[in-house]
């Protein structure tokens, strides 16, 4: 029997992506995925099209569940193409996205790269140290910008940082009201620390590619240079001849050989089954999909698997001496400022992103004033550039009303209630206001269950491979396999309130470095 | 773009031109009647299960659409009139390229002092609850239910 490659990895996500450029150091890697990618570069799009798409998807929200602006907006509809067809799940309370592209769902991320620190890791086989190496190399790799305040620490290592994304707009108020030494010493005795973000986004030229400038069209225009994408290293891996990626194909399930482990997939150009063997299978396909693919090989459609998800809640605010101010300015649209709150209130650590509201279209917002529609859209012209978003993520850990499980027919049946806390948000509304920003209790709202995108906790890593249910031992092997590793977040014991994507790809690193062939 | 029904394709024509007037002061462009209609296929099915309202009569008897919008908006959330009114917003910003504005609002011009906007914000509470009763009465006047 001869092998298609010494290992073949599932997804080109950021897990896929981390840990094919780990083993490309050691060997050339086959990738197998869907692959859907973005649409050529066409200089002169109609503005209709660019905004609104063909379809009008771009505002869908007038009639259909709410979809953050970035899935929504008409380039960038491939992330989440056809996932409900090839992927499906059954669930009454699960409103994410899946995302079947290349670079996963990574293609509409707003870049927020933090380390898990040992608090973090609690629960976890594995400690930062053994992390702390691949985190270096990946900020090297990616190119990841951040400030050195307060915060910093918690987000991370400062070593290798480019300088931070500017701040502009009402987050720049917040920040320089943050600061002052009356409201620091009062934001410290409440355990709130305020600082700037860790983004994947470059602020200087870095390996090739150019440093971010504003355009308006962060949320339009998909594979901008300067924010990174796990596809670049994908794509660099292959022109290096490093990587082979095989796009077009779904793989459904595993099954192990002595020496060997076979893949199979469908060919979604002629509909066909196809075969791929190697001698190590890293599932790297998000963890929903890897927890797929493991019950599938294991025609399991019994076992109930943990999931994992931040719950979120927003709390809008509104800065009164700003009113007036264009919120149409030079301003990246991601999140510029993050919170750290580690108080009573809450059993864990929680985390906090604020964003301004440009960038997006201002008519998403029309209907959020409570005027007739010239006062709303008044609003929107003066009001929205004085107004922000403090998004707030909570830790997971398992608990019996989140689980899937496989059916019969190859859906996932999947439970995923939302969730809502509380006194968190009404102390940090609190603060807000110590800082001259307004906001109240009836402004907050909770997302609902799978809406932060962050999935993980389905096959759990144990310090121990034991030989029951579905699990991975610290080096990310899956038990009851001797071939099989998984790299996303699926092993995830527990999922603290920080975005995870940086360590999904350090943890893929650490588990690639570790594979003897 | 998708296509439309020939008679329908002129109602919506009428509709986006008077809202455009009305509510933005602009004139909607070819591009963005086309796309009205398209927003109609589109969307047709999940528009069809909202409240409606008689918009034939609406505009016919030039009634006041930005006042009729806000008293069915606060009855019934999500009804046809508010759906229409939000796709000529994207249509607007599409068109022109920058938020909405309302005829109003183009009058105020550069107003950046924020004593001034809290001032025009109390005015615009006023006189939406003077544009709901407004509305209402015609709602009712006109039986546009
Ligand atoms: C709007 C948005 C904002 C976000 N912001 C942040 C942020 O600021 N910070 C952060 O850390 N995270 C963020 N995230 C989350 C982040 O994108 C995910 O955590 C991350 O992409 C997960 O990586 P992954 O490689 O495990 O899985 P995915 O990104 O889901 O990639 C899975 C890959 O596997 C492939 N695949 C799946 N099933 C199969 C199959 N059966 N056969 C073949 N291939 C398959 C897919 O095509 C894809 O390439 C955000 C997500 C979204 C949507």
């Amino acid at each position: 029997m001869t092998l298609d490659a010494d290992v073949i990895i599932v997804g080109s996500g950021p897990a896929g992506a981390a840990a094919a450029l780990e083993l490309s150091k050691i060997t050339e890697v086959l990738m197998l995925d869907i692959g859907h990618s973005a649409p050529e570069e066409s200089p002169g799009v109609d503005r209709f099209v660019e905004l609104l798409g063909e379809r009008l998807e771009g505002m869908s929200i007038i009639s259909e569940p709410y979809l953050s602006p970035k899935l929504r907006s008409p380039f960038f509809r491939y992330v989440t193409r056809s996932w409900r067809e090839l992927s499906p799940i059954h669930s009454s309370d699960f409103k994410g996205e899946l995302s079947l592209a290349l670079g996963g769902l990574a293609n509409a991320w707003g870049s927020g790269l933090y380390e898990f620190d040992d608090t973090d890791l609690r629960g976890f086989p594995i400690s930062y140290s053994e992390l702390q190496p691949f985190y270096l190399s990946l900020t090297k790799h990616i190119g990841i910008s951040g400030g050195g305040d307060e915060v910093a620490s918690v987000l991370g290592s400062r070593e290798c940082l480019l300088p931070p994304m500017p701040l502009a707009g009402t987050l720049k108020a917040l920040y320089a009201h943050s600061q002052r030494p009356k409201v620091k010493a009062f934001l410290h005795r409440n355990r709130i620390h305020i600082g700037r973000q860790r983004l994947g986004i470059l602020t200087e030229p870095h390996r090739g590619r150019p440093a971010y400038s504003f355009d308006g069209k962060d949320f339009f225009r998909p594979w901008k240079a300067a924010i990174y994408n796990p596809a670049y290293t994908v794509r660099e891996l292959e022109a290096l001849g490093k990587l082979r990626f095989r796009r077009g194909v779904l793989v459904k399930q595993f099954k192990e050989f002595p020496d060997r482990v076979r893949v199979d997939a469908v060919d979604l150009s002629s509909g066909q089954p196809v075969e791929f063997s190697a001698k190590r299978l890293l599932l790297g396909a998000g963890a929903i999909n890897s927890a797929r693919i493991v019950l599938q090989s294991f025609k399991d459609y019994s076992t109930r698997l943990p999931m994992l998800e931040n719950p979120i809640s927003f709390v809008p605010f509104i800065h009164f001496a700003s009113l007036g101010s264009d919120s149409k300015e030079n301003s990246f649209t991601g999140a510029q400022l993050a919170l750290i709150f580690d108080g009573p209130e809450h059993r864990d650590r929680v985390q906090g992103s604020f964003y301004n509201l440009s960038g997006v279209l201002s008519s998403d917002f029309l209907f959020d004033f409570p005027f007739s529609a010239s006062g709303n859209l008044f609003c929107l012209a003066k009001i929205l550039g004085a107004m922000g978003v403090l998004q707030i993520y909570y830790s997971d850990a398992p608990n019996p009303a989140s689980f899937l499980s496989l059916s019969t027919e190859g859906a996932l049946e999947l439970h995923c209630p939302a969730r809502r806390f509380g006194k968190v948000e009404g102390k940090l509304i609190n603060a807000l206001r110590k800082m001259g920003f307004w906001s109240a209790p009836f402004l907050v709202r909770y997302a609902e269950g799978g809406s932060s995108f962050h999935y993980a906790g389905t096959l759990p890593m144990r310090e121990a491979n034991d030989s029951i249910g579905f699990s991975t031992d610290r080096f990310g092997r899956l038990n009851r396999c001797k071939h099989v590793y998984v790299v996303d977040a699926s092993s995830f014991p527990l999922l603290p309130a920080k975005n995870l994507s940086l360590t999904i790809m350090a943890n893929a690193m650490r588990i690639a470095s570790k594979l003897v062939l | 773009m998708p296509r439309i029904a020939p008679g329908q394709s002129d109602t919506l024509h009428l509709e986006i031109a008077f809202i455009f007037r009305e509510i933005f002061d602009v004139n909607a462009q070819q591009e963005a009647i086309a796309a009205y209609s398209c927003f109609h296929t589109v969307y047709g099915t999940s528009l069809l299960t909202r409240k409606g309202v008689n918009m034939t009569k609406v505009l016919n008897r030039r009634l006041d659409v930005e006042a009729i919008e806000f008293f069915l908006r606060t009855r019934y959330p999500g009804n046809l009139l508010t759906c229409k009114l939000w796709a000529c917003a994207y249509l607007y910003e599409a068109q022109e390229g920058v938020a909405p504005r309302g005829r109003i609002q183009v009058r105020l011009g550069r107003l950046t002092s924020p004593l001034l906007c809290l001032v025009i914000l109390t005015w615009f509470g006023v006189r939406s609850a003077v544009k709901w009763l407004k509305g209402g009465l015609q709602v009712y006047w006109h039986h546009l239910l």
